[in-house]
């Protein structure tokens, strides 16, 4: 009891060293033969995916300890590595006792995965003094004691953490956006102009609100038009499609728009100011890192308003309907702060 | 105790959104329509139950000579909504009024309309002016001279026709179309007027009854650019003697309203 932990805390540091070092920097004796070239594993371990291979992790684990140790290795234990994406996930069975670690690489660095996961190998699966022997010369000044040993040493994580990435929990949608409205027996409206949308940050749901401005042509049957529109909703945002660097999202919730139409072609004409209620729907995608400040965004809405307004002239009476349903395109950039 | 003036406040704020929000559902339901223009430049419908719109800005006036006729704001019969007004006259051997005005500085284009309710048929003697166009007196503001009456005449059959005297010398009496236009009893009918009030040949004035046009004459107008306009009820010794005639949605616009027009 009283040497086992001093040789972990040993252990730990050369591990570590081990990590932070290429593999070029190991003593001399791994220099000059390199063990990836010409040993072969004893135990059998299972990669699925592909960051990092196993024989990335075997390399990283042959430069950690001597060649000759790793014939040493229990051909019983069963290690198992596994790619989930942003993290991976480390297991070792050995004498019926199961040890797991999952570690989180947002960078993907297959070489970074190879060596953390064969210093948790090396480190569940061989005895202590295996790695002391192939220490190095002790330097000219023995180095401070290292710190009290855990309560059990076998289960302590080398791991470094990785550094804190920041969560992106909001993100800042600026869209320039165009609208069209069909309409049967006139032109169909057009309304062109911009919105700002905040919304949930990436894989969230979440609500989602925006305003914007639009203006453009609009008819009522013989009776042309100009319309200004502040449109606005409130709703839900929900992530339905995640990659690499692209995103789905789905918006749905209540819209509205106050407008001002004005009429251009007509006798003594007038303006009015009316407000529009209904409901959005959209779809977005974005294209950029997920956690990259900035992103790519382009969108396609559909608005319902169900209540239309009788546009009149008088004395003509009513010469048109305002639009119950508009299209539109988003195309912007999408910042997270 | 600290915290109820910040639950107070939150509730202040949770209703007055509530509030907004019902305001703003209400919205469309309040007003459906969207008015994007007016060619009407003055209208009486009548529904505020007096006179007032005729006398609207200093620029009309109501007059009945007393004591055989009448004019009164009335529900026993309405064009629209409510209310109409009721003419009766029960002039016997001379002319005698009841009429309603508007005098305004008009555009030299402009469309004169009224709806007319005859409840039952009367036989004519002479003429029942029921639309007139007045201008001032040459040399003499104060005056009012007679131009243009659109009146009703009786033809040999008892039906009624619409017929246009012009009083100045060079024009009088209109031929009537033929086949004429026979005015409906007991229903409303809707006169109008397009006047080009302009002094030389292009002056015109077209009658359209119930939208069907009944007369069309080209003279000058245009001595003043006032017009007067009078929807009234002028005449004498009608059979029978006490005549009634309904008047509402008088109108002046510059464009037709049309029988199906909105003012």
């Amino acid at each position: 009891m009283t040497g086992r932990p001093h040789a972990l805390g040993l252990l730990a540091v050369t591990a570590l060293a081990a990590i932070a070092l290429p593999a070029r920097a190991l003593p001399a004796e791994t220099d000059a033969a390199p063990p990836a070239a010409r040993s072969e594993p004893t135990a059998t371990i299972t990669v699925s995916g592909i960051c990092p291979k196993a024989e990335a992790i075997w390399t990283a684990m042959a430069s950690l300890v001597p060649v000759k140790e790793l014939d040493r290795l229990d051909p019983q234990a069963k290690i198992d590595v596994s790619d989930l994406g942003d993290t991976y996930r480390v297991t070792v069975n050995a004498k019926g006792t199961e040890r797991l670690r999952i570690y989180r690489d947002l960078a993907h660095d297959c070489d970074h995965r190879a060596r953390f996961a064969a210093v948790f190998i090396v480190l569940t699966l061989m005895p202590p003094e295996v790695l002391l022997d192939a220490l190095p010369a002790p330097p000219p000044e023995p180095p401070p004691p290292p710190p009290p040993p855990p309560a059990e040493p076998p289960h302590v994580v080398l791991v470094p953490a990785p550094p804190p990435v920041a969560r992106r929990r909001i993100r800042l949608e600026l869209s320039a956006l165009a609208d069209l409205a069909p309409r049967s027996g006139s032109r169909w409206a057009a309304a062109l102009g911009g919105e700002l949308r905040v919304a949930p940050g990436p894989n969230r749901a979440g609500p989602v609100a925006a305003v914007g401005v639009a203006g453009g042509p609009i008819d009522f049957g013989g009776l042309s038009a100009t319309e200004i529109r502040l449109p606005f909703d409130l709703g839900l945002r929900l992530p339905i499609v995640s990659r690499t660097s692209i995103d789905l999202v789905a918006d749905l919730g209540l819209a509205g728009a106050l407008f001002r139409d004005r009429a251009t072609d007509t006798i003594a004409p007038q303006s009015g100011t009316r407000l529009d209620l209904g409901a959005r729907a959209a779809l977005v995608a974005h294209q950029g890192a997920e956690r990259g400040r900035l992103l790519k965004i382009i969108g396609l809405h559909a608005e319902l308003y169900p209540r239309p307004y009788d546009v009149t002239l008088l004395p003509q009476g009513t010469v048109g309907r305002t639009p119950v349903i508009w299209f539109g395109v988003t195309l912007g950039l999408a910042v997270q702060p | 105790m600290a915290a109820r003036p910040s639950i107070g406040h939150t509730d202040r704020v949770r209703r007055s959104a509530l509030a907004l929000l019902a305001a703003a559902l209400a919205l469309p339901a309040c007003n459906s329509r969207l008015n994007l223009g007016s060619g009407i430049l003055w209208s009486a419908r009548h529904e505020t139950g007096d006179l007032s719109e005729w006398t609207e800005g200093g620029k009309g006036g109501t007059e009945a000579d007393a004591p055989n006729t009448s004019l009164a704001i009335s529900a026993d019969f309405a064009h629209s909504g409510r209310y109409s007004v009721k003419l009766t006259n029960g002039a016997v051997s001379t002319y005698e009024e009841a009429h309603l005005w508007r005098e305004d500085s008009y555009p030299p284009e402009a469309y004169y309309s009224a709806w007319f309710y005859l409840p039952r048929a009367y036989q004519t003697t002479d003429d029942w002016s029921i639309m007139q166009f007045q201008v001032p007196t040459t040399g003499d503001s104060g005056v009012i001279g007679q131009l243009l009456d659109i009146d009703l005449r009786s033809l040999p059959s008892g039906d009624l026709i619409l017929s246009v005297y012009d009083h100045r010398a060079a024009y009088l009496r209109s031929p009537t179309p033929d086949p004429a236009i026979l005015v409906p009893v007991g229903q409303w009918f809707q006169i109008e007027a397009f006047y080009r009030n302009v002094n030389d040949d292009s002056g015109e004035v077209a009658v359209w009854l119930d939208g069907q046009l009944n007369y069309d004459l080209h003279r000058p107008f245009g001595s003043n650019s006032t017009v007067y306009w009078t929807v009234g009820s002028r005449t004498e010794g009608l059979s029978p003697a006490e005549s009634v005639i309904y008047v509402d949605d008088a109108a002046v616009s510059l464009v037709r309203v049309t029988p199906t027009g909105d003012i």
